[in-house]
């Protein structure tokens, strides 16, 4: 896993918890938030676009189904 | 979460005056709203930075090549602005800072009183005894951990300039991984992890801003790499040095004690302090294969609430006992 850096930010400067876990790796960083009840990973932009083509194909799999780019 | 930079390893990130936060990647610094995370802005370096640290209002940075630059951040702005640089005659391994309150002396006023009537802008630099009244500054210091000739230099910021004061030899071959400025029970330490897993540690005193070290003490807490990071324990201050031994560091009676940290994984990576709502008092444990969430009870042992992962953690959940 490799984590090489940790640090916890709050979501306003005087609020007294903190909000999100801050993970740095080798080539990227990932977030860790607070929502709901848990400790979640907070979803990127990139996250999201992947999400979307596998709900896709999972909707639609009694259909011959071109998944080609989930942006058009 | 647009003005986070997901997709670079982060050197340093930490909450900054007003409802801002800074992450320090390789190509500079971003300053970011705390709510809607968008990019307020950014310092871009001349090259590439290879360690950090900050304050509420500062950010310290140094780049490869040995220079090390002192950032503010305008919190009415919402700016980042240089500083102060210097260039170190090596490449430099690890960084900490201090703020200090300087007292700054009155400045001299030999003006009489018959002109101080006639002139209206200096009026307002007097008091109504007639002389200016003395306030105080806060001035940064900054503890440099240098890579080849093994040793710790000392340097005061003050408006915008960035000088050595001092420096020390570890007295080791073994470069220097970590530092840390703390002030545990009044007192202000310096502390050095090195690579081998001893630890050397100072008193700190300042005099009109100036450091002196002394009560020199070295030890050995593990065999890996120290890395300092702070948690509060009823209370007070202390420090969490992770190497293979993970050892909590704290003061009592101004002495310093080490309290080995009993975890069921071998060796701690890196640890941030998560108080929260949901999971208060923890601190955030990372060795080379988990992520964990645990409390320590009482500086003697450490008692995990949390089930280790054996994977990238993407989600926690708290099940209520």
């Amino acid at each position: 896993m490799g984590i090489k850096g940790l640090w916890s930010l709050k979501q306003a400067d005087r609020s007294p918890y903190d909000k999100f876990l801050v993970q740095a790796f080798v080539g990227e960083t990932r977030i860790l938030s607070i929502e709901d009840n848990e400790l979640a990973e907070v979803r990127t932009g990139f996250n999201l676009f992947c999400e979307l083509i596998i709900i896709i194909i999972i909707i639609e799999y009694d259909f011959i189904c071109y998944v080609c780019d989930a942006m058009h | 979460m647009a003005g986070f930079h997901a997709e670079k390893p982060t050197f340093y990130c930490g909450n900054v005056h007003e409802n801002g936060l800074v992450q320090v990647i390789d190509s500079g610094v971003r300053l970011i709203d705390c709510e809607t995370f968008q990019l307020l802005d950014e310092y871009v370096a001349e090259c590439s930075v290879t360690v950090a640290t900050g304050n509420s209002s500062q950010v310290v940075i140094a780049l490869s090549g040995g220079l090390l630059v002192c950032l503010d951040i305008d919190a009415q702005a919402r700016t980042i602005r240089e500083k102060a640089r210097v260039l170190m005659d090596q490449e430099i391994a690890c960084v900490s800072i201090d703020s200090v309150r300087v007292a700054t002396p009155p400045t001299s006023d030999a003006m009489d009183i018959d002109t101080m009537d006639v002139d209206d802008h200096n009026l307002s630099n007097t008091d109504a005894t007639g002389g200016a009244s003395a306030s105080t500054e806060t001035h940064l210091m900054l503890a440099v951990g240098l890579w080849t000739d093994h040793s710790v230099r000392l340097l005061a910021s003050d408006q915008n300039t960035l000088q050595e004061i001092s420096q020390v030899r570890l007295g080791s071959d073994v470069q220097a991984r970590d530092i840390l400025i703390v002030v545990l029970q009044g007192t202000t330490y310096l502390m050095i992890g090195l690579g081998d897993g001893s630890i050397v540690t100072y008193m700190v005193a300042y005099a009109d801003g100036m450091p002196t070290l002394s009560n020199r003490r070295k030890g050995v807490l593990g065999t890996t790499p120290i890395s300092f990071s702070q948690f509060h324990n009823s209370g007070d201050v202390c420090v969490f040095a992770s190497c293979d031994r993970p050892t909590v560091i704290y003061a009592l009676n101004h002495k310093l004690l080490f309290s080995v940290v009993n975890l069921s994984q071998k060796g701690v990576t890196c640890m941030s302090s998560f108080h929260s709502e949901l999971f208060p008092d923890c601190l955030a444990i990372a060795s080379e294969e988990t992520l964990m969430l645990g409390v320590i009870e009482d500086i003697q042992k450490i008692h995990v609430q949390s089930i280790p992962m054996h994977e990238s953690p993407r989600r926690i959940e708290h099940s209520a006992p």
